[in-house]
């Protein structure tokens, strides 16, 4: 049965460790065809002496061609994980990857409440729109929902701030939470403005994704069969409908994962989280470019990895996908 | 008895036909939220197309956008040993008596009502004009002024100025030029072509967005002034920094070369669905040129996609701007835009305070967005009636 299917697979794979060098040559041409020399930068100063500039160049493996650098960069990350020393942390000299990791988790924390949230609510959201298509709610529910993603994230961040410190603030004291205005480590109040940020935005799209995806099979024969054999309406839906409808979610899913490790910058640059996102941002600021590379390099790997996930998950789950492959 | 036969055919051609598009078009008319939509836009845009007559140097009734309003104070100065009169010292500075008077209570109470022959001692300090920082809304100022006094409706105008020029030459290079361009080429060419248009695409689309947009923007800033200097020197045009073109094509270029893989991808996807329709192969049978089956043939086919994907994209465009911006790699402070207003609006405690600094930007920007979104909406629900 998925003997039409190996080719496929293998070509998908195998297009994963390309897909991973090609983002890793371009970013590290980018990263390093900024303006800027990388020893003065790390050095601090414009000018230094030429036994100094040399120790950099050694300690920071700066020495040797373009190309001598990039390979020994591609070697550093495939042998050992190790994504080079970060330029601004330099006593002690700290790793890029062990300056994500410190961060990582806080990012991750709220990405993955504001996920489920996103999951939660949107796909009931979606499918209620679905089901009163043509009726005031839809329309009323998937406009309203796109107010939110019509407002750029730093005006829709700012507003939220003052919205849940200054305007409805007792609401939140009401369930004993002290909205604070800033983040504060240690007070599990801090998530509500983040992940409420990152939440509301995401609701919208959502929502009409699993409608549009609901509305395409919601008139399919199969479903038509259902009816005319006596199925009660809520059985039609979640026995049949949803069943297929959700299957595109998984792409949604995967996606959402990335996002998780990633952070949001313009959220966490605002109210002040100390995670990857405003970690990068700040880097990109002191042109701490290793920082940069590195970052881009993990989330870019997570995004082709799952990618490729999802489209091997998809040749085992949807017959049709197989079916294509094996004809052509 | 004759029976008289009318002469007119069972499948009689209507005199005129309407083409689909102008069906599409009168559906899409008969909404009335895609009239409202295309009203906010056409009266948006306009607003910042009438600003660019002020590039021209024609009067555009309004306050120059970066002229602040600041209190300012001079003092009488000495001319030959002796105080200058106070007329000498109202053409001097161009500024009426009448004001001085108002302006200056103290001065007045101390040598009575001010006169073009009035002296003052030299040195007396005088007051010239208000202070109209951090005004609220006001028949004068309509929407406020900021910390600097400057007028925020005029800011808005020439702010609306800089989203239309960006927005529409990204989506026209990005969306139109790449986008369509490169999908159409992509999937209707196939093999190697294909192969190398969508490899360079999974590459584009596998970097996080926003942060590959603010490298990109980062490595191309300071040598991008260098090249519009050098384009100043050598064509002798010298406005083009001082009216912020760099800071356009700038932003125009990093959102193009960020955003066009994913719509390339999506008209690749739709061309391979209509590549083997049977007018297709006709259009070939008869010999027409790939150019010629492309534009004519294939475009038309996903022309429906492209209106939505258009409206959409321009939305969006408007929005990253703001981003950019804001994160201070965008647009750079001499221009007036969205993302500069927001940057200077401040955060949480300057809203509480002057809540009309955040909420004029955001204000033009929701109910842009939202406009363009709705109406993407709309037309999707007219061109592709199976979305319904």
């Amino acid at each position: 049965m998925i003997s039409g299917a190996i080719p496929i697979l293998v070509r998908r794979l195998l297009l994963v460790p390309i897909l991973v060098f090609a983002v890793m040559a371009l970013t590290y041409a980018m990263t390093h065809a900024v303006p800027g020399d990388p020893v003065k930068i790390i050095a601090g100063a414009r000018s230094i002496e030429p036994q100094r500039a040399q120790e950099i160049r050694e300690e920071f493996g700066l020495e040797g061609t373009y190309v001598e650098r990039f390979a020994r960069y591609v070697w550093g990350v495939v042998s050992r994980g190790d994504l080079g020393p970060s330029y601004y942390y330099r006593s002690p000299v700290r790793s890029v990857q062990e300056l994500l990791g410190e961060r990582i988790w806080v990012s991750a924390q709220i990405n993955l409440i504001s996920m489920a949230l996103v999951f939660g609510l949107g796909i009931p959201m979606g499918v209620y729109a679905a089901v009163r298509r043509g009726r005031w709610q839809d329309p009323t529910l998937i406009g309203g929902l796109k107010i939110f993603d019509s407002i750029p994230s730093p005006i829709f961040t700012i507003l939220m701030i003052v919205l849940l410190v200054n305007g409805i603030d007792d609401v939140f004291r009401f369930f004993g939470f002290n909205v604070p205005n800033v983040w504060t480590p240690g007070d599990p109040a801090s998530y509500i403005v983040p992940v409420l940020c990152l939440t509301l935005p995401s609701l919208g799209g959502m929502a009409r994704f699993v409608r549009v995806s609901a509305l395409s099979t919601i008139d399919d024969d199969y479903v038509r069969t259902a009816r005319a054999k006596g199925l009660t309406e809520r059985r039609i839906l979640y026995g049949h409908v949803l069943r297929n409808a959700l299957l595109p979610l998984s792409t949604v899913f995967g996606l959402s994962i990335v996002g998780v490790v990633t952070g949001s910058i313009i959220v966490e640059t605002i109210y002040g989280v100390p995670g990857v996102g405003a970690f990068v941002f700040q880097s990109i600021t002191q042109r701490d470019f290793n920082v940069i590379l590195g970052f881009t390099l993990l989330t870019a790997t997570l995004f082709i990895v799952v990618n490729a996930l999802i489209d091997v998950m998809y040749i085992f789950i949807d017959p049709r996908i197989r079916f294509s492959a094996r004809q052509s | 008895m004759t029976s008289r036969v009318e002469a007119q055919p069972q499948w009689a051609i209507p005199e005129k036909s309407e083409s689909p598009w102008m069906r599409a078009l009168r559906a899409i008319l008969r909404k009335k939220i895609a009239v409202v939509c295309i009203s906010v836009i056409v009266v948006l845009y306009g607003a910042g197309a009438y600003t660019m007559l002020d590039a021209f140097g024609i009067d555009i009734g309004l306050q120059d956008p970066n002229q602040s309003n600041l209190s300012q104070r001079r003092s009488i100065r000495e001319v030959d040993g002796s105080p200058e009169t106070l007329g000498a010292f109202t053409s001097r500075l161009g500024v009426e008596i009448a004001t001085l008077n108002q302006l200056n209570p103290e001065v007045v109470e101390a040598y009575g009502p001010l006169t073009e022959e009035t002296l003052l001692p030299a040195r007396t300090e005088l007051v010239l004009s208000g202070d109209e920082s951090l005004q609220g809304p006001s028949t004068r100022h309509w929407f406020g002024t900021d910390r600097n006094g400057r007028d925020l409706f005029a800011r808005a105008m020439f702010a609306l100025r800089t989203t239309l020029i960006i927005s529409v030459i990204a989506v026209l290079f990005g969306n139109l030029f790449l986008g369509l361009g490169l999908g159409l080429l992509a999937g209707y060419r196939g093999g190697l072509v294909d192969q190398i248009i969508m490899r360079i695409g999974d590459v584009m689309l596998a970097m996080p967005g926003l942060l590959f947009l603010i490298v990109v923007v980062t490595v191309f800033r300071d040598p991008w002034e260098e090249w519009f200097r050098a384009i100043e020197a050598a064509t002798g045009q010298e406005w083009l920094i001082a009216q912020g073109v760099d800071d356009y094509v700038l932003i125009v270029f990093a959102t193009s070369l960020v955003g066009w893989a994913g719509s390339a991808r999506f008209y690749r996807a739709q061309v391979l669905a209509l590549r083997e329709s049977d007018y297709i192969l006709a259009a070939e049978t008869v010999g027409a040129r790939t150019p010629r089956v492309l534009i004519r043939h294939l475009f038309p086919g996903i022309l429906p996609w492209f209106v939505v994907g258009f409206s959409a994209s321009l939305g969006e465009i408007a929005g990253s701007e703001v981003v950019l911006t804001w994160l201070g790699i965008g647009i750079t402070p001499p221009t007036a835009s969205f993302g500069i207003l927001v940057e200077n609006a401040g955060g949480r405690t300057s809203f509480l305070l002057y809540p009309w600094l955040m909420a004029v930007p955001w204000l033009f920007l929701l109910v842009l967005m939202l406009a363009f979104n709705l109406l993407g909406d709309a037309i999707n629900d007219v061109l592709n009636p199976r979305g319904r």
